[in-house]
């Protein structure tokens, strides 16, 4: 029975891991500031909610154990506080998402700065 | 009064579970710690133009479970997205906010952003509409049929 947790836990974990790492990538990958914060939502909502219960299984339902439950609420109370201080702050600066196919490669947008 | 009654008790049990140690004297740390934050949110609500029935109603619960699941949803679709395996297409689109309270478009605003792939931007509240940046045209569908927006005006019902 532990050793089945102990894989589920570890499963969850993984999995947390992977999107975490995703959201990374897809920092880099898309092409403006508002579809990049898409990316970084991955990581405060998926990948710390896998990466919690995967802890969760490990330690058990105890008063630690409540704590990780808290802090994955918190977490879904801070996280889009924060996000919206950035994309208020981005659109306060002026600054114009970029909308539409001609968003989906990096080259293009060099393309069109440049004509 | 009631209200008054039903955060005491909450804090009470929020402290039990974060402290462990189960002494007089950190229980009477407690009392005097959540007699402080009592206080204080009485002198806030004094100040509140509008008291919220969601915190006195445990539909919140059911709606954080729900809101889990198309978290988990929403997130492998834009893991693919990030991957490559589907497109992008960002697009902006107004939304109606139908919920009465400002807590309630609060918590629509919120439960937009933490899906992933949508993203409110603001609130247009002359028109009452949210501002939504979305990923891919596609992900607005879901917003579309107004599920998310119905839950979160069913909360605020009573």
């Amino acid at each position: 029975m532990e050793q089945v947790l102990d894989i589920i836990s570890w499963i969850c974990i993984g999995f947390g891991a992977f999107f975490a790492v995703t959201g990374g990538v897809g920092l880099f990958r898309f092409p403006d500031f508002y579809s990049r914060v898409h990316a970084s939502g991955m990581d405060d909502t998926l990948g710390v909610l896998l990466i919690l219960l995967g802890l969760l299984i490990q330690n058990g339902l105890d008063l630690n154990g409540a704590k990780l439950i808290f802090i994955f609420f918190f977490l879904l109370f801070t996280g889009p506080a924060a996000t919206h201080a950035l994309v208020k702050a981005a659109r306060h600066g002026g600054l114009k998402p970029l909308l539409g196919e001609g968003a989906s490669s990096e080259e293009e947008r060099e393309d069109e700065k440049s004509k | 009064m009631n209200h008054l009654a039903t955060l005491t008790a909450l804090m009470v049990g929020f402290w039990l579970l974060l402290s462990g140690h189960y002494t007089v004297l950190m229980l009477f740390f407690m009392v005097i710690s959540i007699a402080l934050v009592v206080w204080l949110s009485v002198r806030m609500q004094a100040a509140s133009y509008q008291i919220n029935p969601l915190l006195q109603s445990f539909r919140i619960f059911s709606y954080l479970l729900w809101l889990v699941v198309e978290i988990v949803k929403a997130s492998i679709d834009v893991a693919m997205r990030v991957w490559g395996l589907k497109p992008i297409k960002p697009a902006i689109r107004r939304f109606p906010a139908p919920q009465k309270t400002d807590l309630g478009k609060t918590i629509y605003a919120n439960s937009v952003t933490l899906t992933p792939g949508t993203l409110t931007l603001g609130l247009d509240e002359e028109t009452n509409e949210l501002i939504i940046h979305s990923i891919h045209e596609e992900l607005f569908e879901d917003l579309d049929g107004g599920a998310m927006g119905q839950k979160v005006s069913h909360m605020e019902g009573k």
